[in-house]
């Protein structure tokens, strides 16, 4: 085991069950003995509900979570795993998941806000910390707002990477493109900290010093359109943000490292219809433009019938007509119907794979008529994933 | 009609032969013409991505002279890092211009995914109230009148009948109601599989498979659309499932006639 976790990251598009599969990914390797972290990061919720950790609450607002983790736990301590899983909701610390295999499963679900909280303490003095928390913007721009969660996902990665109780992560990323946007997060931080503007506008020697003339032309221009308010919030902002210590810009940097690095593995799920295929494609294309490789491939959701059939289905009617006329029709039509799909189906599939790196063998699933029930569906059909030890 | 794309891949489009939607309109369907278009008989896609919408709000604003001496200078890229709900608060405001202007008789927006719907749709809520004056507050005033008034403007929440789209769903309608205030219209449950008449669990072999494999599929669904009727007092009806890996021309028509009459579709 090495000291630095490996990472999955499991992409895709919406209702192609990346969740699940996600979980199922860490619950083979949890088999294998090893120390499993999977974390969410998409803002809906299902990652609890797979795991069947979740929904006594399912409205509770972030508020009221982090109200319970400051209760629960000094900063800095470990975080106990919680015992009554079933009441508990899913938030920033991982919480162990009990279940029959050798290994450890933890499970965390993002919570932007805590992560920017506990990454600029670590990077601010107090009086800054307090003036950027006051600042009316901060709430604005950790309320959700799109592409601070991307970044905070990235540093949470970055994170548990380094958190010495996991020997892997696992990420489940909201739908393509949104997935894409956390894979830039940290270069776009620092293409924004080097923004010449922005260290115009930064005070080398103080936080006291004036505009210079240039920066204060520019941001005239910008008051024009959203209002001097706003600008001399965001430059207060950006004040106080800019002289963080080093520490911060440098996490950036490791964390765009850390993902386009050896360490992390991606893997693309999809289902075998025009929409998630088409995305799979432009998700496949974006990681070789970014030169990181596609290591697993996922066809999920796929018909079982009709492939590699070896009874003859008209024979099989003739034997079901013993019964009934109408019912043999309607099983011939069924089987039409079914088999057909799958047919369609088969040929998306050999379009992708013509389309995707060479030399991936992509595990195909077919679809459940049942929703996961119980864990022991997950650990099923993490054995279907299982791959080759050591990859 | 006037059909609006965000984000994302081009789909809208796509049934109608049409896979690369620009930000100017183009007839997907119907005929092409003022005349076709003054009767309805029309319809126009278009995508509004961010960037354009800002670009043409500052040119329709008188702002344009600055447009690019920010953009060269990265102001834009400070303020919109600083305050990211900009980007969506545009594309909104660039609809509510539209619906102004009354360019079509209804515009129908392809919104972004659910948790990501909320964020989209609380932009000018967010903006409001960190900027106390100038044109992005005026925009963002008159897109919140916009999502307010349930005479202008409804949500319409789509979904498939299994559990964590339905889950989703139900999630996402107490947000929008909490956080936006924006009313709701009917539920779509999309995908719904037909039941083959006379289909019976019976025998074996591939057919009894393939029989079993559809009836536990529609005794699923079945249970995922009570559970959502139970959980979300909103009208609901369903779609069918089209057996097809890719919608064309012919199954948007299916789901058009299905539309079609649907009390709370025709506003």
């Amino acid at each position: 085991m090495t000291a630095e976790a490996p990472i999955t990251v499991c992409l895709g598009s919406g209702g192609v069950g990346k969740t699940t599969l996600a979980a199922a990914w860490a619950i083979a390797r949890a088999q294998r003995g090893e120390r499993v972290v999977v974390l969410a990061i998409d803002p809906a919720r299902r990652l609890a509900t797979t795991l069947g950790l979740d929904d006594t609450d399912a409205h509770a607002d972030g508020g009221n979570e982090s109200e319970r983790e400051n209760d629960q736990s000094e900063p800095g301590e470990d975080p106990q795993p919680t015992p009554a899983l079933g009441t508990a909701a899913l938030g920033n610390d991982p919480q162990l998941v009990p279940g029959p295999w050798p290994g450890e499963l933890w499970a965390a679900m993002l919570d932007p806000r805590n992560t920017l909280e506990t990454l600029l303490r670590r990077h601010a003095d107090p009086d800054q910390f307090e003036r950027l928390v006051a600042n009316p913007l901060f709430a604005t721009v950790t309320n959700s707002l799109s592409g601070t969660n991307e970044y905070m996902a990235a540093e949470k990665l970055h994170e548990l990477h380094g958190d010495p109780r996991f020997d892997h992560v696992v990420v489940d990323t909201p739908p393509s493109r949104h997935a894409i946007d956390f894979l830039d997060s940290p270069e776009r931080l620092m293409r924004f900290v080097d923004n010449r503007l922005y260290r115009t506008v930064l005070a080398p020697k103080g936080l006291l010093r004036p505009l210079t003339n240039a920066a204060q032309l520019v941001f005239g221009r910008a008051a024009r359109l959203v209002g001097a308010e706003l600008v001399n919030d965001v430059i207060r902002l950006f004040r106080d943000l800019g002289t963080l210590d080093d520490g911060f810009r440098q996490r950036a940097g490791e964390t765009a490292e850390l993902l386009a690095g050896p360490a992390c593995r991606y893997a693309l799920i999809t289902s075998p219809r025009a929409e998630p295929m088409r995305e799979s494609r432009w998700i496949a294309e974006r990681l070789a433009e970014r030169s990181r490789p596609l290591d697993v491939v996922i066809v999920n959701r796929l018909t079982p019938f009709g492939r590699a059939e070896t009874v003859d289905p008209l024979e099989d009617a003739d034997r079901a007509r013993g019964a009934d006329p109408a019912v043999a029709a309607a099983l011939r039509a069924n089987w039409e119907e079914l088999t057909a799909l799958a047919e369609r189906e088969n040929r998306l599939v050999s379009d992708i794979m013509r389309d995707l790196p060479a030399g991936i063998e992509p595990i195909l699933l077919s679809e459940r008529t049942e929703p996961l029930g119980a864990l022991a569906d997950l650990i099923e059909l993490a054995a279907a994933i299982s791959e080759p030890a050591e990859a | 009609m006037l059909l609006v794309e965000l984000e994302g891949l081009s789909t809208v489009g796509a049934p109608f032969g049409h896979h690369d939607l620009g930000y100017q309109p183009t007839v997907i369907a119907g005929e092409s013409g003022a005349g076709a278009q003054a009767a309805g008989a029309q319809l126009r896609a278009r995508r509004i991505t961010p960037d354009e919408a800002l670009a043409d709000y500052l040119a329709t604003s008188g702002l344009s002279s600055i447009t690019d001496r920010m953009a060269r200078s990265g102001a834009v890229d400070v303020v919109a890092t600083a305050a990211p709900g900009i980007r969506d608060l545009v594309t909104l405001g660039k609809i509510r211009q539209l619906e102004e202007a009354q360019d079509a008789d209804l515009i129908v927006v392809d919104a972004p995914a659910a948790g990501h719907a909320i964020t989209f749709l609380t932009s000018a809520e967010g903006l409001a109230r960190t900027t106390p004056s100038g044109p992005i507050r005026q925009q963002a005033d008159q897109v919140l009148d916009m999502l307010g008034d349930a005479s202008r403007c409804q949500v319409v929440l789509v979904t498939v009948p299994e559990e964590s789209p339905v889950t989703e769903l139900i999630e996402t309608a107490y947000a929008l109601e909490d956080r936006v205030g924006v009313a709701l219209g009917p539920v779509v449950m999309n995908g719904v599989w037909p039941t083959v008449p006379g289909l019976a669990d019976t025998g074996h072999g591939p057919l009894a498979d393939a029989a079993r494999y559809r009836l536990a599929r529609v005794a699923a669904q079945r249970r995922e659309i009570d559970r959502l009727r139970t959980e979300l007092p909103l009208p609901l009806f369903s779609l069918p499932y089209l057996f097809s890996t890719e919608i064309d021309s012919a199954g948007i028509g299916v789901l058009a006639d299905s539309l079609a009459g649907v009390e709370g579709m025709d506003r």
